[in-house]
């Protein structure tokens, strides 16, 4: 069938099934490009870590990554408007905090980050996407590249205005021993798309995942994984939670990839997700691919209303029905803004999580209002 | 002493099937009463059915609580009026810790915000009543606790919230004997003429320290028989089959 209007596809599944499931990408109308213009986000670092600002391309060949989308990710290889590298010398530790803001000067960006640990190094980094722009696009791409018993940790929340498309292509290569880890925020923008690839070719190598969400109105997030693993006792950990109200939707594609050789390696994927409004969409592929007979795969997808056993047991202690529903959607995804481990970015998600909760609870510019009806929870 | 709750013809259906067929159960302020019955008799559902649990029909009858109808009473209302309700099956709350549960229901059935501070010291001397680790404080709300753990976790919760009525749905089960001992001694402690509990009870042990003033016999849907303390000795030698021809 012929399309009437061009369309770009984003989050492309590494094995695509039936196309009557319509699963297999996600489906946007193109945007234009705006001009290359020059940016340098806010930065701030601790320990023995370096961070430098480049023009240009900072990374390396990503053989055949493809990120969310071929075209885009390209776009962030060659038309980069901000570079970042962080690194981290053999046995060292340090914190990065980058903040990227959206203005009406500068609503769209195209970027960089590199994270290169070294041997044994220990290295947060803290990422904030944000701005007052309402509408806008990011597309950034990020490297992640870990040496042998090196830890990396990056925490990102994403509070864009509500017209913003946010595209994050993320490769990561994980050495031996090593840990990468990952825990997401996606709160703001009207798409938020997240493609990230790592590949566990070395030993006892482990890449965990924590990412939290919550969809209003029509928002659309989608998060994409793919994890080839061909160590020996790697570990594979991907969680996503999440709510959503209106007639968002939500997209979960988690390839878990055993192949040949890598044996003993253990993966489990596993996405929750809290249905708000009868309109929304939670779509879940939780893919274990296994060429080798000696691992353990566990995979895991629910989508249902709130729990009525605990929406009781919280309004028999006093809580509204709007309250408790809020708690219970906050106890959801708790756990996961907590693992942040950064105060002013946790609060900075969960003040977002809660104004959109509280905003879509009664329909209407009543913000203030309506925070005086829920619980305090801090 | 005044009439705290009146439960007046109560039938509840669950899912369309009758399991309270027409119970009648008054108690005054300062009492403790225990219900006692085998299982499926009805016992869970008539607690459920006092808190308000939307899943238990109320399909005739009334429910007053100080003299004001609450048989259409959302369940909020109920426990902002007085009625706790310490769960069987205590659920677990990831992301609020047991502090700042307790402390926000605390600010919620009182109406008064709850100052940290005095509100922490309190609930430290209650856990060390409980002898609990302050460490459940910090943790979130049932998650990864031990079935006697989530018991006292209830029995934590009543204390701090105060309310006038407190259901005890067989607050004993899965508790060890010392365990036993010490949430019945911490009901009997926060138990006076101004408050009253109705206890749900397979064993006589928790009774040792509750001292009822009534005991019911709960068969097929409804009270058959009602006495002092003494009718658990009864229960206890001969079972309820003596009581089923009474239904």
């Amino acid at each position: 069938m012929r399309k009437d209007k061009p369309v770009i596809e984003y989050n492309q599944l590494p094995r695509p099934t039936f196309r009557w499931m319509k699963v297999n990408h996600l489906e946007l109308d193109p945007l234009a490009a705006g001009a290359v213009t020059a940016y340098t986000p806010a930065e701030r670092h601790e320990g023995d870590v370096s961070v430098s600002f480049y023009d240009g391309n900072g990374v390396p060949d990503l053989g055949d990554f493809q990120g969310a989308n071929p075209e885009e990710l390209q776009r962030a290889l060659t038309q980069s408007e901000t570079g970042c590298a962080v690194k981290t010398a053999a046995g060292q530790t340090g914190s990065v905090w980058l903040t990227y803001t959206l203005s009406e000067a500068q609503p769209q960006l195209t970027g960089q980050l590199t994270v290169e640990a070294g041997a044994g190094s220990d290295l947060h980094v803290y990422l904030l996407f944000e701005g007052g722009s309402e509408q806008g696009a990011v597309n950034f791409l990020t490297y992640v590249k870990t040496e042998e018993k090196a830890h990396v940790k990056i925490s990102k929340v994403q509070l864009h205005g509500e017209n913003v498309r946010h595209v994050e292509h993320r490769y990561a290569d994980a050495g031996k021993e090593s840990v990468v880890d990952y825990v997401n925020a996606e709160l703001g923008g009207k798409t938020a798309i997240s493609y990230y690839k790592t590949d566990l070719m070395h030993d006892e190598s482990t890449f965990n995942s924590k990412a939290m969400y919550l969809g209003d109105k029509d928002q659309v997030v989608d998060f994409s994984y793919w994890v080839p693993t061909q160590g020996v006792k790697t570990n594979t950990d991907i969680v996503t939670s999440g709510a959503l109200l209106d007639t968002s939707k939500k997209y979960f594609r988690g390839t878990i990839d055993f192949l040949r050789g890598g044996k003993k390696a253990v993966g489990s994927e596993s996405d929750t997700c809290i249905l708000l409004s009868p309109q929304v969409h939670s779509i879940s592929v939780p893919l274990l691919l296994c060429k080798e007979d000696d691992v353990v795969g566990n995979h895991a997808s629910s989508a249902g209303q709130i729990d009525k056993d605990k929406l009781f047991y919280l309004m028999s202690r006093g809580f509204n029905e709007a309250g408790a529903q809020l708690i219970i959607v906050e106890s959801n995804i708790r756990p996961i803004i907590d693992a942040l481990g950064d105060k002013d970015l946790e609060n900075k998600a969960l003040q977002a999580f809660r104004e959109k909760m509280q905003f879509c609870q009664k329909k209407g510019d009543c913000n203030a209002k309506c925070t005086q009806r829920f619980p305090h929870l801090d | 002493m005044s009439e705290l709750l009146r439960v007046e013809g109560l039938h509840v259906a669950v899912e369309g099937k009758e399991i309270l067929k027409g119970l009648d159960i008054t108690i005054n302020t300062g009492e403790t009463h225990v219900i006692m019955g085998s299982n499926g008799a009805g016992k869970s559902t008539l607690f459920n059915a006092i808190m308000g649990n939307p899943k238990y029909v109320v399909t005739a009858g009334k429910i007053f609580f100080e003299g004001q109808d609450i048989t259409e009473a959302p369940v909020n209302e109920r426990a902002k009026a007085g009625i706790f309700m310490a769960f069987q099956q205590p659920i677990a709350v990831q992301g609020i810790s047991v502090e700042n549960f307790i402390r926000n229901a605390k600010s919620t059935v009182s109406g008064e915000q709850q100052r940290i501070m005095p509100f922490r010291k309190k609930l430290h001397k209650q856990m060390e009543q409980l002898r609990m680790d302050r460490s459940y404080a910090e943790r979130y709300v049932n998650d990864g606790f031990s079935g006697g753990e989530r018991k006292k976790t209830e029995i934590l919760q009543m204390c701090m919230l105060e309310p006038k009525l407190t259901m005890l749905d067989e607050i004993d089960s899965g508790l060890d004997v010392d365990a036993v001992r010490i949430v019945s001694e911490t009901v009997e402690r926060y138990h006076n003429e101004t408050n009253s509990i109705l206890v749900i009870t397979h064993h006589s042990e928790i009774l040792q320290n509750l001292k009822p003033d009534f005991v019911h016999v709960l068969i097929d849907g409804k009270i058959v028989k009602t006495g002092d303390a003494s009718l658990i000795q009864v229960i206890e030698a001969n079972g309820y089959d003596a009581f089923r021809g009474q239904a």
